[in-house]
């Protein structure tokens, strides 16, 4: 088993992994039912989904100034990402009258 | 009567159509007749009534069917053409696609020569074909004028303007993250980032994918961005309604001048005498450079005056 | 690459029918971002960057944010309170 063999290994395990993330972002997105836990879905997908597909890719393309792009890309997705769930939820907690009901809601 | 009233209009804004200017328009005195609806014969009131109820829900549902059949046959038939043309053309990369075109062969071929830009795409918008995207800017600066016009607030201090503005003010409060931690921190981290981004995407429009429109374009993100995360006092520090007027009319005005000749010469551009500089160095392609920072500036500040203006009413 | 543009050009052509056949503004809003976002697919798979670039910059970013803003003022974003949608 030579570095290749390994490499191609590392980067389908680490894409397949990826992908289970996104489908099950994609799925919690459409089954849950409230706003928040669907938020909670579409953030993993996000994150950890894109974090490990864009891992797999650098992986498979070795160490050189495009795996370092991809790398930038990942800080920046985990930059935008959680601020924009946390915004949507804020904005739940803001608009959503009956949140007391689905959730409970812990105030200041 | 022409010349006064129209003056008179002009001045003090009444109504053009008012009794006087009019006069002559107005029929005469039609004879009394009997209405024909005051007592109608009760055959004559059956089919008025039968007639309105058919055309309220019969006729209505006809009318509709009609439209929407026409609508979809409109639609289909346009789609079929439109596919029975892209059937004709060549395909895509493949051998025999517009190899004769003599205009495309010498963009390709001594578009470098004569633009030094090696982004040859950015050489076509900006040099062969730098009168069309003075325009496309020019679209830009209207729209954002046209809003200026639509949304702009009064800003004195008399009661009214006082209180659409406070009206303003609350309705933009509505559901508006202020003063957010979390989104003030990914903000300081992501607006520096945006705008070198944008920046670098402008400046090196003629040597890689990008230039005016869509570096300016990431820079009007980074700006709304800093705009929703730091609020309007913040924003107001580099961005007011003198920054959008200075920007937008120097950035026109310096394209005008360099490219506005064109319209009298046809593609035939003048020798500019600045060289063109070694081929893929930061300082070369001429005026490429600096006529993609200025349109970067007008799609950026646009952008900006936009959204500003749909916030609040005043930039 | 061909099973992928396929697949991108039918995403798109469904995007655009959804988008004049939803009633409500926000979500034909939302189908127009992601048709958008696919389109700047396309422009880079026929080797266009500088187009994916301005289309991911323009089409999907600043615009629908403008749209966004736009309904806004227009009163036109449903607030839970009117009615119970978005929720199975």
């Amino acid at each position: 088993m030579n570095v290749e063999t390994l490499r191609f290994i590392l980067c389908a395990l680490l894409m397949l992994l990826g992908l289970i993330f996104e489908i099950s972002a994609v799925v919690g997105v459409f089954r849950f039912r409230y706003v928040l836990n669907r938020m909670h879905a579409a953030a993993m997908g996000d994150t950890m989904g894109i974090f490990l597909m864009l891992l797999g890719l650098a992986v498979a393309n070795g160490i050189n100034m495009l795996s370092l792009k991809l790398l930038v890309l990942v800080l920046l997705f985990w930059m935008a990402s959680p601020v924009a769930s946390h915004l949507i939820g804020r904005l739940e907690l803001v608009t959503n009258e009956e949140l007391e009901r689905e959730v409970s809601v812990w105030k200041r | 009567m022409a010349a006064s009233d129209f003056r008179r209009w002009i001045d003090e804004g009444g109504e053009p159509l008012d009794a006087r200017m009019c006069a002559d328009l107005v029929a005469p005195e039609e004879p009394e007749r009997e209405d024909p609806f005051a007592q109608p014969h009760p055959r004559e009131e059956m089919t008025y009534e039968r007639i309105s109820r058919w055309s309220h829900t019969r006729g209505e549902r006809l009318l509709r069917g009609i439209y929407c059949a026409v609508a979809v046959l409109v639609c289909v038939g346009l789609s079929a053409l439109l596919i029975y043309t892209a059937l004709d053309l060549p395909q895509f990369g493949g051998a025999d696609a517009l190899v004769d075109n003599e205009v495309s062969r010498f963009y390709v071929e001594e578009g470098l020569e004569h633009t030094g830009a090696v982004n040859i795409i950015s050489g076509i918008i900006l040099d062969f074909r730098g009168f069309d995207t003075l325009g496309e800017s020019h679209v830009l600066f209207i729209a954002a004028c046209t809003v200026l016009l639509l949304l702009h607030l009064p800003q004195g201090d008399d009661p009214d303007s006082l209180r659409m503005r406070m009206a303003a003010e609350s309705d933009d409060r509505h559901f508006e993250p202020r003063h957010d931690p979390i989104l003030q921190g990914g903000a300081r981290v992501l607006v520096p980032l945006l705008i070198v981004f944008g920046a670098y995407i402008l400046l090196n429009g003629h040597l890689s994918p990008g230039g005016g429109f869509s570096g300016g374009a990431v820079l009007g993100a980074g700006m709304i961005l800093f705009l929703c995360a730091f609020g309007f006092k913040n924003a107001e520090r580099f961005f007011t309604f003198k920054t959008f007027r200075a920007a937008t009319t120097a950035a026109l005005v310096f394209y005008a001048l360099s490219k506005g000749y064109v319209f009298f010469t046809g593609a035939n551009g003048i020798a500019n005498g600045i060289s063109a500089g070694r081929f893929g160095a930061i300082l070369s392609g001429g005026l490429m450079m600096p006529l993609n920072i200025a349109v970067g500036l007008v799609v950026a500040c646009t952008m900006y005056a936009l959204f500003t203006l749909f916030r609040k009413g005043d930039l | 690459m061909e099973a992928l543009s396929v697949l991108l050009l039918v995403f798109i052509l469904i995007c655009a029918v959804a988008v004049s056949l939803t009633k409500d503004l926000l979500t034909s809003i939302i189908i127009f971002m992601a048709q958008s976002t696919a389109m700047s697919v396309v422009w880079i798979l026929l080797r266009s960057p500088d187009l994916a670039i301005t289309e991911a910059a323009v089409g999907a970013g600043v615009t629908t944010l403008l749209m966004f803003v736009a309904l806004k003022k227009l009163h036109a974003i449903k607030t839970r309170g009117d009615e119970h949608d978005g929720r199975k």
